[in-house]
Formats: structure tokens, sequence, C-alpha cells
């Protein structure tokens, strides 16, 4: 029973300010504002549950942002530059060039998280600092390639209706769903997730027993990158842009969500669920504060609080079981 | 639970003892680790401290430091009643503990780390450190006891026995009354622990109690004065070492007679599985080994710590390259680039370091027990949760590992659970060619003879072992063939039944020597 309570509260935590804001935010259980909420906690949820698999396995990304920002200027590139050839060939076809510049964008997604994982597992850098440079990297390169593209702006504008399907109405919560639904099946029921905790519980041991640990590690960096690329594709859906200036602080969120949620950035320990849960609270924690006229400032501090909370919370748990 | 029980040998003689606990309770959520349990040091004895793991010597040695607080009990020193609240309180009062996991920063230096958190100071109020005074003292207790160590050493670069040292020299500068040494010398070599003892028996003449927890029983006769030993929480016995046999402590610790506690069987051997051939790694750590080990025989290497055969277990695991020298898992030329591909091949290493190398930690024991043959039970990507619980189940009721449930973190059984838990790993990965790195380390003797007992079952079954061992009775009693090992080489290969531990000791200290069979000593 209390092993159960202390699991489920984060949820209950959820619950309350779920209600709470009901009763006193006007303008809050209303299925817009709702769908407003859960579209703008998408992008967290998805990267969210690549940052688990990460931080289970005791490592840290933090060039999600960048990269994010980075996959939606690739992807606005290709729109533009495939639209000419492909409507040449085949006829006015924007399905396939949206359907192909989507895949161009979370390949690059991809790309970056192979390039962590790599520096990770071959040149044996710590994950905070590869993805440090990482973050660094793909936010300059992204800036640089948007540059050259508009002739100096940051915003490149994809003007073709069919590119904003993803960002439209509940089409980012399906996907979320869809992620977080395959995440857990991944993290609770496939090799990766259980070898994620092995390696973050105690690397030394999961490579005496026979993990490739380097393999497995590549592989949720990847897993990671793919996510932000396709949290870009939303992004830059919603925002009918490739920009190099999204995604800003991203890292931190994400981070965040995981954290309150459960995870020990020591490794070994977190959950989907979790993660769906802590994002979901700073998503109604934002929410909440624009609803109620409290500044930007206030939201930022409840949620550094919250973390703090979280955190001390389940240290104070595990020492009072861990006798 | 008040001080019903009490110690029954009386302690009233001119002076009051150094240390006296009586009726000392202590529970955790679902568990009541001490139930009432009294032990009384006298000044200048070396206090042995025995019970199997789980008995509750750790928690009652937790009390006296200051770490737990006691439900109920007295704690008195020098017949005065005290209340030790925080470690730093402990120290205060002169009682100090040399832990099993070192408690050492290993950047630090020697004398760095014997004042960690009292350093002298030179400008109260600002924390200027004293340095001058910080290594002399140091270097003053080093001097008396003729240590073997220097004071700006980085404690890192020490050899584990020195560490150890260090730990001591920490305890003697400040001056303790009483020092606790848990497992003291489960790292060290048998010089070293002959050292230790020599500095313990130094200790003795300048009126510091010891009180020593070891698994090695033998060692208690050497060093102990009084034992004390506790089972399930409760005290049961008290006495002069001298006065107490072998026998009779084995049976006060594990509550029943113990009438085999080397239960050998010696199967058939079938065909050869495992041969190395001239085995050379990289660093000389290993040098020209050869030999082999057939289906149903338990190979014992012996050696003195450092003698390399660690790395030899590394090296043919796949965790350490193999610089020349050749490696045949039955009768095919292996190469393993790492423990992912020995496993496949049908190997398994049982670590030395359970808690480095071996065990999932913070991981639940199921997932433990899984981690080296999730192949098997992977169904395509699936990994089926049911069956694996089904598998974890069989393998607790089967090894009789006492874990609550398969959801208990490994981290907190105790050692011979864990030991055990390892063990089922490897036999869930349907390991053939087994190597265990010292089995019985820091287990206690009940689990001892089960892991033996799962030793002669798998030989039965067909198995290859080669078994790591510094416990040299053990050795002789469950291997079939012993290669003594000495600075990376083997210098023999005897039959333990027609040899003797001296035999074995003077192979692994001098080499072979045919030449001198008047063991020139």
């Amino acid at each position: 029973m209390k092993r159960f309570l202390s699991k489920s509260l984060p949820f209950l935590f959820l619950a309350t300010l779920v209600l709470l804001l009901s009763w006193r935010a006007p303008g809050f259980a209303t299925v817009d504002n709702i769908g407003d909420v859960l579209r703008y906690t998408a992008v967290f949820v998805i990267m969210g549950v690549g940052m688990t698999f990460v931080i289970v396995s005791g490592g840290i990304d933090l060039s999600v942002g960048s990269v994010l920002a980075f996959s939606s200027v690739v992807a606005a590139w290709s729109m533009r530059s495939l639209m000419p050839v492909v409507s040449s060939l085949a006829g006015p076809s924007v399905g396939l060039c949206v359907g192909l510049s989507l895949l161009a964008g979370m390949a690059t997604g991809a790309a970056w998280g192979l390039v962590n994982g790599l520096l990770i597992t071959r040149v044996k850098l710590p994950p905070f600092i590869a993805t440090l440079a990482t973050m660094g990297m793909a936010r300059g390169f992204a800036h640089l390639l948007a540059r050259a593209l508009t002739g100096g702006a940051t915003t490149i504008e994809i003007t073709q209706q069919e590119f904003k399907f993803l960002g439209q109405g509940f089409v980012p919560t399906g996907v979320t769903i869809l992620v977080v639904a395959l995440g857990y099946y991944m993290l609770n029921h496939m090799r990766v997730g259980r070898y994620s905790f092995a390696i973050g519980s105690n690397v030394e041991a999961a490579r005496y027993s026979g993990v490739r640990v380097e393999r497995y590690t590549l592989y949720v960096y990847l897993l990671l990158g793919l996510l932000s690329g396709l949290a870009g594709m939303i992004e830059a859906s919603m925002l009918g842009a490739g920009d190099s200036t999204l995604g800003d602080a991203y890292e931190l969120r994400t981070i965040a969500a995981v954290v309150i949620g459960g995870a020990s950035l020591s490794g070994g320990q977190g959950t989907i669920i979790g993660t769906l849960i802590g994002a979901l609270i700073m998503g109604v924690i934002k929410d909440g504060c624009i609803l109620l006229n409290i500044s930007f400032f206030w939201q930022l501090v409840v949620i550094s609080l919250l973390i703090i909370v979280a955190v001390a919370f389940d240290n104070f748990q595990r020492r009072r079981t861990g006798a | 639970m008040a001080s019903e029980i009490r110690n029954p040998q009386s302690e009233t003689r001119n002076a009051p003892p150094l240390l006296e606990m009586r009726g000392i309770s202590k529970s955790f959520p679902g568990v009541q680790a001490l139930k009432g349990v009294s032990l009384t040091v006298r000044a200048g004895e070396v206090h042995c401290l025995l019970g199997e793991n789980g008995a509750g010597k750790s928690t009652l040695m937790k009390v006296l430091m200051g770490v737990y607080r006691p439900d109920a009990g007295e704690i008195r020193l020098d017949g005065r009643p005290a209340t030790i609240a925080h470690p730093r309180q402990a120290l205060d009062l002169g009682i100090t503990m040399v832990f099993q996991e070192l408690n050492l920063i290993p950047v630090l230096s020697v004398a760095e780390n014997v004042f960690l958190g009292d350093e002298p100071l030179r400008v109260k109020s600002l924390g200027v450190v004293d340095w001058r005074t910080l290594r002399r003292r140091t270097e003053e207790v080093i001097a008396r006891f003729g240590f073997p160590l220097r004071p700006d050493a980085p404690v890192g670069r020490l050899s584990r026995a020195h560490q150890q040292l260090a730990e001591i020299v920490k305890a003697l500068v400040a001056s303790s009354k009483i020092v606790v040494m848990d497992e003291p010398t489960s790292s060290l070599s048998l010089e070293e622990t002959k050292q230790l003892f020599d500095i313990i028996r130094r200790l003795k003449t300048e009126g510091v109690a010891v009180i020593y927890i070891s698994h090695r029983l033998e060692e208690l006769r050497e060093i102990g004065d009084r034992v004390t030993i506790l089972r399930d929480g409760q005290w049961v016995h008290t006495g002069d070492v001298a006065a107490t046999d072998l026998a009779t402590m084995i049976r006060h610790m594990v509550g029943r007679e113990l009438t085999d506690m080397y239960p050998k069987e010696r199967a058939p051997f079938g065909a050869e599985r495992l041969r190395l051939e001239r085995l050379t790694c990289r660093g000389g750590r290993v040098r020209n080994i050869s030999f082999r080990v057939r289906a149903g025989e338990i190979v014992g290497l012996a050696g003195l710590v450092g003698a390399g055969r660690t790395e030899l277990a590394e090296a043919l695991f796949g965790v350490t390259p193999i610089e020349s020298g050749r490696v045949f898992v039955d009768g095919v030329e292996r190469r393993f680039r790492s423990p992912h591909d020995a496993i496949r091949a049908g190997l398994g290493l049982l670590t030395e370091d359970r808690k480095r190398t071996g065990l999932l930690l913070n991981l639940p024991v199921g997932h433990n027990i899984t981690v080296a043959g999730l192949d098997r039970l992977m169904r395509g990507p699936h990994l089926p949760l049911r069956e694996e619980r089904r598998v974890g189940e069989d393998f607790v009721r089967r090894l009789n590992i006492r874990t609550p449930s398969l959801r208990q973190l490994a981290v907190r059984l105790s050692g011979g659970n864990q030991q055990k838990v390892v063990l089922a790993k490897w036999l869930y990965a349907q390991s053939q060619i087994l190597i265990f790195d010292e089995p019985t380390l820091g287990i206690d003797v009940g689990a001892k003879v089960e892991v033996y007992k799962l030793l002669c079952e798998l030989a039965r079954q067909g198995a290859a072992i080669l078994m790591i061992s510094s416990d040299l009775p053990e050795l002789l009693a469950m291997s079939d063939t012993i290669l003594p090992m000495r600075r990376g080489e083997l210098t023999g290969r005897l039959d333990p039944r027609q040899t003797s531990q001296e035999e074995v000791l003077r192979h692994m200290a001098l080499g072979a020597d045919p030449a001198s069979h008047g063991s020139p000593r």
C-alpha cells in the first residue's frame, strides 16, 4: 500500500493540480484548453520517452532542443527543394513531398543521435560533455543552414498546408500516445529496455553478464535522436516553418519531466508513465499560470521547486526503506 | 522487548568493562534485526563477533557507531551510560570502525585521509589547515607501528592491503579505545594478514579493544581472545576462543550440526571442455598458462593475491585481451573479444567482486537472475515477463535464496543470498564452463555449504569448473586438481588427495622446486 502510494504520487499530484485548476482557473476545463495543453506537451512527452531510456541507462542528452531545431530546418529545406523536383516528375504530389521531408527531418534527428552515441561509446566522452558539444554544434549548424537558405533569417516558411497536418487538432496527441505505447513496450518488454536498466544500474556487471554495452548505449541515443527529430517535425508543423531558434531550453524541460516522473539521474530507475505524468504536470502548470495571469518567471520558479521536491522525496523514500 | 536476555558471564571484576551493550533491540520495517543483544568488551582484548550474514552483527556495530538508534537497551562505556547519536560522537568517545568497503578518498594522500573531517587547524575560524601537524602526527603513528606507508602517497595508488593499513592508521591517530574491524582480511594476502595480526597484537598491548568480525573461523582462533555469537538477531553464546572449538562455533552460528562442511562428490570425468595453450596476457600478469578442464572436473587455481588468477579469468572471459596463446572450447579454437562472446560459447564467470561486476545492485533480484540468459527467455523481440517470473521463482526455491520477493533489489540481500543470485544467473544462462573466482568470499558457513553442493551438482551434470580460491581448506576439499599459480605462471599440478596445505602454499609462495624437497624455511 505504501509502495503503491509513493509510486503514484506524481499522478496524484497531477490529478490534484487538474482539479484545483478546474475549480479556480476559468477556462481550464474546456476541450479547447485541454487540447492546447496536450498539443503543447506533446513534444516534451515524445522527447521525454527517449530521454527516459537515456537516463535509465545512466546517461544524459543535452542536445535534444538543438536537434529539434536542426531537423525542423532540414525538413523545411527539403520541402522547398523537393517541391519543384517532385511536381515536375509525378505531377503535383504534395503528399509525397511532405512525407519525404518528414522522413528527412526525422533521419536528421537520428543522425545526431548516432553522433552522440558514437562520441559516447567510441570516443568515450562522458554523455554530458558529448551532448553539450553536439547541442552547440546542432544549434550552430541550424542557424548557418537557415541563414544560407533565407539570406540571413532564422525562419524558413513552409507554405504547403499539407505539411501542417502533423500539428493540427489532436494529431500531435495521437502521435504522442503511439510513442508512449511503443516506448512503454520497449522499456519493459524488449531487450533494449532491459539492457538500459542493466547498463544504468552497473555498467561493469552488465558487461560481465554479456550485455553489449556499447551497442545498446548507441541504440538509446539513436532512439532519442529520432524522437527529437519527430518532435521537431511536430513543432515545424504547428508553426508552418522550420526555425533555427526552436527548442530553446527544451533539454532542461525534458530532463525535468523525466526526473519529476521518478527517474534517477544516476541510472537504473525510471518509467515511461512517470515521464508522461511529469511532462503533463509541467504543461498544466504552464497553462494554469497563463490562465491565472501569473508571470512566466513564477512558472520557472514553481517548476524548479517541483524538481527539488520530487528528487528530495525520492531520496527520502529510498533512505527510509534502504536499511 | 526489554533486556531480559543477559550475558551470563559476570563482569564484576575490580574495573567495569570498557564497553557494555545491554539488551539492544532494533527493528526495521518488517524485520526485527536485533532482539535484546548484549555484548561486553574488555580493554586490551580481541573480541570476535560471529554470526551468519543477517545475524545482526553489522546492525549491532552500526548501533555502536551511532548510525542507528536502538529501540531499546543501553550502552555503557567504562561503566558510565553513554548515548551515541551520531558517528561523530562515537569517534569522540574513542570508537572507530575499519570498514570492509574502504572509506577512503582515492585522490587524497594517506595523511589527508587520516585526518579527513578532523583536520588540525592553524586559524580555527577560517578553517586553515595545519598541514605540518597533520603530516607529523600521521608520520608518528606510521613510525611507531613500522607501517610500510608514506604519508603523502595518494591512497588510490596503494594496494588494497595498504589502503586497509591507512584505515587503521586513521583509527590509531584518533587514539581510539575501541576499534571495530569488519572483515579486515578479506582482501589481504597471507603475508599481509600476518602483518595485520601483528598490528592487532600491538594494539592490545596498548589497551585497545578490538571487535573483530570475520567469516574466516581459522583466523579467529589465531587472533581472538573471546567470541560472541549472534544468530537471527539474538545473542547465543559468549566464551573464550580457546575454550570453544570450531564445531561448536559453527553449531551456534547455524543453529544445527553441520555434519559435512565440504560435501565433495567425485564424478567421472567426461570429454575435455576447455583447453588453454600457452596463454599470455599483455603486461605479463599471466604468462604461458596451459591446462585443460574436463566435463565434471573441478580444477582449483591456488595462488597469493596478485598471482594473476583473476587476470587469467578475465582474459579467458574476453574482458581483457590475450596477447598470445590459444583457447579451445570443446575442441574448437575460440577468441573472445567480449564477455558476450564468451557467454555465447558457454562460459560463465562468477567474479570476485560481487558488487562491482556481479550484480545489478539497484535492480530487482528477478532481473539479475535472467540478465545473462536473456536470449533463452526472449520470444523473438518480446520479453515474456510472466515466464521470467516463473524462472525467477524456480531459482529462488531451488537455491533457497532468502528474499521477500523477486522485486526486492539485489542490494538489500545478504552476501550469501547475493552470491546465490549470481549463481542463479549463470545457471540460467546454462553455462557449461564455469569460472568461479572466490565463490565463498564473505559469505557465511551455511551459504558456503550450499555453494559447495551446487558446485558438485554442476560438475555431476557435466560442467567444467575452474575455481579460484584463497581458502586452502576449501580448495583442497573441493577440487579434483589443484594448479598453484605464482607471478603469472603455473608452478605445478597437484592432486588434492595426495597433497597438503603446506605443499600447496610452498608452490604458491616459492614456485615448484623439485630439487629442494627438504623445504628450506
